[in-house]
């Protein structure tokens, strides 16, 4: 990477752009943003990223962008399944148990503890909330797991928790792409997409990055947190799904042939090559290897994507359910995309941002449901994964965005019959396993109410470097040049926790 | 000018070199308008180098026209660069005793500040005087040459050496010498086996504080060259202990260098300063922290992330072990391109290692004529799936560096382990889905790297799998329960 794309031929680029009619017309149709800034990287940029090694990409001129990639060092991780409880789950009811917490239930906090505080939607003085859950000790390392989630206390000497993970947001939407692209504000690539450029895939016949949806509604930041930024757009997400067509528009329409669309592909690609020869943007590389990808991925995706061939005990293990969207069913997926090499798998699980507001939100039922909807997939995940020898290559991440408050949140009013908590960005739990990550460990501290960290802080930039260092990259050095500057991932922060590693 | 006139100013030159160089002190106290002056020494250089070079570009056009004698322009400005020279040196003495220079550098500088106005003289003197090209000649090169290496050095005394250094052409570098880089500080190439105190604790010791705290002049009656003799060391009563191991700040030695530097107590004094780097400070509050002692290597001490993030600077090895220890060369890329052109994936695992990943579909790959070049490069090789049998098994025997392997789901039976004796760096074996039974695992005793052994779905049984734990008792065994 010792190359740079200079802002000159950025800017030339960019004209190049101007020049052309589709270009221009398009970027009024779907938004200026989405095509002209993700295209600065090309096969030059690409072959500067590999030129620290002879070995990157077939060889060929306009090497496929998804052909593995060296990284820095040796890695850990060949892979990455990253289970994102959306709406972010309440620490206080699953992992960090504050007896005392308990006893000052009901009681007024002190002001001492709310001065220059600022809440999504608490105001004046909220009482405390003792924790809506049972603890007990397990494992060998006897860390502290709720009733709620009885299969995972089973696997607790298997993770790292991180007890005092921060981050800088306490909004759904900023706090997501603050977690995926290590800003708040939109437009940089997601994780998935720094470690599909970083890595490549292993597998040409799938998307190196897939992404699985459950729950009510989608991550509320949207496809962004799963986006490619500015960097070449094949490298963003793949949204695929457990039920149905796995990725729409996928199959061939009634009457078209396999033969007779490979035929018209090679025929678009002929084309699109040609328009490269003239205009070189690199985007339309992307672009051929786009069709290419659907075209294999025809084949390979229903076998891949069909947990139903799964022996019925595996199936049941996961707690899988036939013919519907769920958590469990993309689970099992994640752990068939991983063997067949797929990069980087990122679950997303909408349903708990437990505010009280109302039975679905409320810790004592709606946040109850989402844990035993996880609860048997996530813990069956890490097992198989771990008899199957794949956790050795494998970071499985659990987390939501942001943490809650030990506090209650009663928005509305005295008689509220359900219990919740606020956003809370100091202090939230998060559990890491397998690729090299310490087993049995708890790593940061939090005080005796849970509300602020005591030792061992992890800033979201840190676990993204952290992340990134399990991949084999030091996230200061993988870097891509947009603009007249080298982004990274970690923006200007980040250390690799190294206290959690094996 | 006459010859007389040139004459005397050399002895008025002499004299007053003399008088700076006798009275002096380099280690005596300049009243404050001395200082003031010391302080204007890098101003006040420029000006005789101006008129030094002045001249001497006006006795190479002469020369280049063939006349003899220098005209009085010349004469004047060599005077001039000569007093000019004078007063630069008397700045510079007053400026050298108020300390903090480099004192290998700077000596030759000085020596050079009091050449430098003599040469000048001289060189009008012998100019005047003699007829004798080759006298002149020299002195004119002695003049110049003084002029060159002398400023050289005070840039480099103002800026460091790596300010002058940077951006030197390749044939300057030999001349000016390399920039010293932060990695020679310290010797952190085997931090397993140097102990904080020799690699890291030593070496700030003798650069800073063992000229007044050695064995000769011991100031105070601290001497600070053998860890015996600071083990020995007992300061008064009224004081912390020298080093409290465990308590950086109940110690007396590292209260000292943490003093403000104006503080009456504080170390290095004034005087000789070459004060403490925040570094060096943070290094042997560490190294005191650390309880370290004196036999403490640097990777049995807990390391904080600052001090890491510090000895990464000065260039700590990270410590490889297994294959990556190994010193293997670099695989031949045109083999490479060869193999994987055969639809088999052959990577290499990071930049900075010369080891390859293997991950074949089919058996048939481990026979393709390319890999023989690639045998000592490939330390990984996945068969998971593929049509892996007993007898294609040997084929692996070829890998010495053979780390991982990948035999899941797969026809082996493990009759054939045998095969794969030898394999010292074998750390991780998955022989999970396969036909492996209890008669293979005993095969597996004989592989004392192993770390970890995945054995689910295979027909193995309980009992097995006990007598494998008790053969390899530091590997995990999978066996799926």
């Amino acid at each position: 990477m010792s190359k740079h794309t200079s802002i000159q031929d950025e800017a030339r680029l960019k004209w190049a752009h101007l020049q052309t009619r589709r270009h221009f017309l398009k970027s009024f149709s779907a938004g200026i943003g989405s095509m002209a800034l993700s295209s600065i990287m090309g096969p030059a940029a690409l072959d500067a990223f590999a030129s620290g090694s002879p070995l990157v990409g077939a060889g060929s001129g306009s090497a496929d962008p998804l052909l593995p990639k060296t990284p820095h060092f040796p890695a850990k991780a060949k892979h990455v399944i990253f289970l994102h409880m959306a709406g972010a789950p309440s620490q206080h009811e699953l992992f960090d148990y504050k007896p005392l917490l308990q006893r000052l239930d009901g009681q007024q906090t002190p002001p001492s503890l709310l001065e220059g505080k600022r809440f999504a939607f608490i105001r004046g003085v909220p009482k405390l909330l003792g924790p809506q859950a049972t603890f007990k000790q397990y494992g060998q390392s006897g860390a502290w797991v709720s009733n709620h989630l009885p299969n995972f206390s089973r696997v607790v000497d298997d993770v790292t928790f991180l007890k005092a993970m921060h981050t800088d947001e306490f909004n759904h939407a900023p706090a997501q792409l603050f977690m995926y692209t290590g800003s708040p504000r939109l437009g940089r690539p997601s994780l998935g997409s720094w470690a599909l450029y970083g890595l490549g895939s292993e597998n040409q016949n799938l998307p190196g990055f897939v992404v699985l949806i459950s729950g009510a509604a989608a991550p509320s930041a949207g496809a962004s947190v799963y986006g490619s930024g500015f960097l070449p757009t094949v490298y963003q997400g793949v949204q695929c799904r457990s039920d149905g067509d796995p990725v729409l528009f996928l199959s061939d329409p009634d009457g078209v042939s396999r033969d007779m669309r490979q035929r018209s592909i090679e025929a678009i690609n002929e084309i699109n090559r040609q328009q490269y020869e003239e205009t070189q943007d690199p985007e339309i590389l992307t672009r051929i290897s786009q069709y290419e990808l659907a075209f294999r991925m025809q084949m390979s995706v229903p076998e891949a994507m069909d947990i139903h061939t799964e022996p019925e005990t595996i199936q049941t293990e996961y707690g899988i359910e036939p013919g519907k969207v769920s958590f469990a069913n993309n689970c099992l997926l994640a752990r068939r995309l991983v063997e067949r090499g797929v990069r980087f798998v990122q679950l997303f699980h909408w349903g708990w941002d437990s505010h009280g507001a109302g039975e679905s939100e409320a810790l004592t039922h709606g946040f109850v449901e989402r844990c035993k909807e996880t609860d048997q997939a996530m813990t069956a995940l890490l097992t198989d994964l771990k008899r199957r020898g794949l956790l050795d290559e494998t970071l499985v991440i659990w987390g939501g965005e942001f943490g809650r408050t030990p506090m209650l949140e009663n928005r509305t009013g005295q008689d509220n019959p359900f219990v919740g908590r606020d956003h809370h960005s100091d202090v939230y739990t998060m559990w890491m396993a397998g690729a090299g990550i310490k087993r049995g460990f708890t790593y940061g501290e939090t005080d005796e109410i849970g509300y602020q960290p005591v030792s061992g802080r992890v800033h979201v930039h840190d676990l993204q470097a952290t992340i990134l260092h399990q991949l084999g990259f030091d996230h200061e050095r993988l870097t891509f040049p947009f603009q007249g500057r080298d982004f990274r991932l970690t923006d200007v922060g980040g250390h690799v926790i190294k206290d959690i590693l094996a | 000018m006459t010859k007389r006139a040139a004459l005397w100013n050399a002895v008025a030159t002499l004299a007053a070199v003399l008088l700076l160089f006798l009275f002096v002190d380099p280690a005596g106290r300049a009243p404050d308008w001395a200082r003031f002056m010391a302080r204007q020494h890098p101003a006040i250089v420029h000006l005789p180098i101006g008129f030094l070079v002045f001249a001497g570009l006006l006795a190479a056009f002469r020369r280049w026209r063939k006349a003899d004698d220098p005209g009085p322009t010349e004469q004047a400005a060599l005077v001039l660069g000569g007093w000019g020279a004078i007063a630069a040196a008397a700045a510079g003495s007053w400026l050298i005793q108020m300390g903090g220079y480099p004192t290998d550098v700077l000596f030759w500088h000085r020596v050079l500040g009091f050449v430098i106005p003599l040469a000048a003289a001289g060189t009008l003197l012998a100019s005047m005087h003699t007829p004798v090209r080759g006298l002149r000649g020299a002195t004119w090169t002695l003049l110049i040459g003084s002029l060159a290496v002398g400023g050289h050095l005070g840039g480099e005394m103002t800026h460091g050496k790596a300010f002058t250094a940077e951006y030197a052409p390749g044939v300057l570098k030999p001349l000016i010498g390399e920039a010293p880089s932060l990695a020679t500080r310290f010797d952190l190439s085997r931090p397993d086996s140097v102990t904080v105190f020799d690699a890291i604790v030593v070496p700030i010791l003798r650069a800073k504080c063992t000229s007044c705290h050695g064995e000769g002049r011991s100031k105070g009656g601290l001497d600070l060259t053998t860890s015996d003799a600071i083990a020995a060391h007992e300061t008064d009563s009224e004081d912390d202990p020298l080093i409290t191991w465990g308590d950086a700040e109940a110690s007396l030695f590292i209260q000292r260098v943490m003093l403000p530097a104006e503080h009456r107590r504080a170390m290095p004094p004034i005087p000789d300063a070459k004060p403490l780097s925040h570094a060096d400070v943070e290094l042997l509050r560490w190294w005191v922290d650390s309880e370290a002692g004196f036999d403490g290597t640097i990777t049995s001490v807990e390391i904080p992330p600052s001090i890491d993030r510090l000895l990464q600077l000065y260039g700590m090895e990270e410590l490889a072990s297994g294959v990556f220890a190994l010193d293997v060369p670099e695989a031949d890329t045109s083999l490479i391109s060869g193999f994987r052109a055969t639809g088999a994936t052959l990577f290499r695992v990071a930049a900075d290692q010369p080891f390859l990943d293997l991950a074949c579909a089919s058996a048939d790959c481990l026979t393709v004529p390319a890999l023989e070049g690639l045998q000592d490069q490939i330390m990984s090789i996945d068969l998971s799936g593929s049509d892996m049998s007993d007898e294609s098994l040997a084929a692996l025997s070829v890998f010495p560096h053979l780390s991982s392997l990948d035999l899941s789901r797969t026809a082996v039976t493990g009759a054939t382990l045998d095969a794969l004796t030898g394999h010292q760096y074998l750390t991780r074996l998955n022989l999970y889905g396969t036909r492996v039974a209890d008669a293979a695992l005993d095969q597996l005793a004989d592989f004392p790297a192993l770390e970890s052994v995945y054995l689910w779905n295979s027909s193995v049984t309980e009992e097995g799998v006990a007598r494998l734990r008790d053969a390899l008792p530091n590997a995990e065994i999978n066996f799926g329960e």
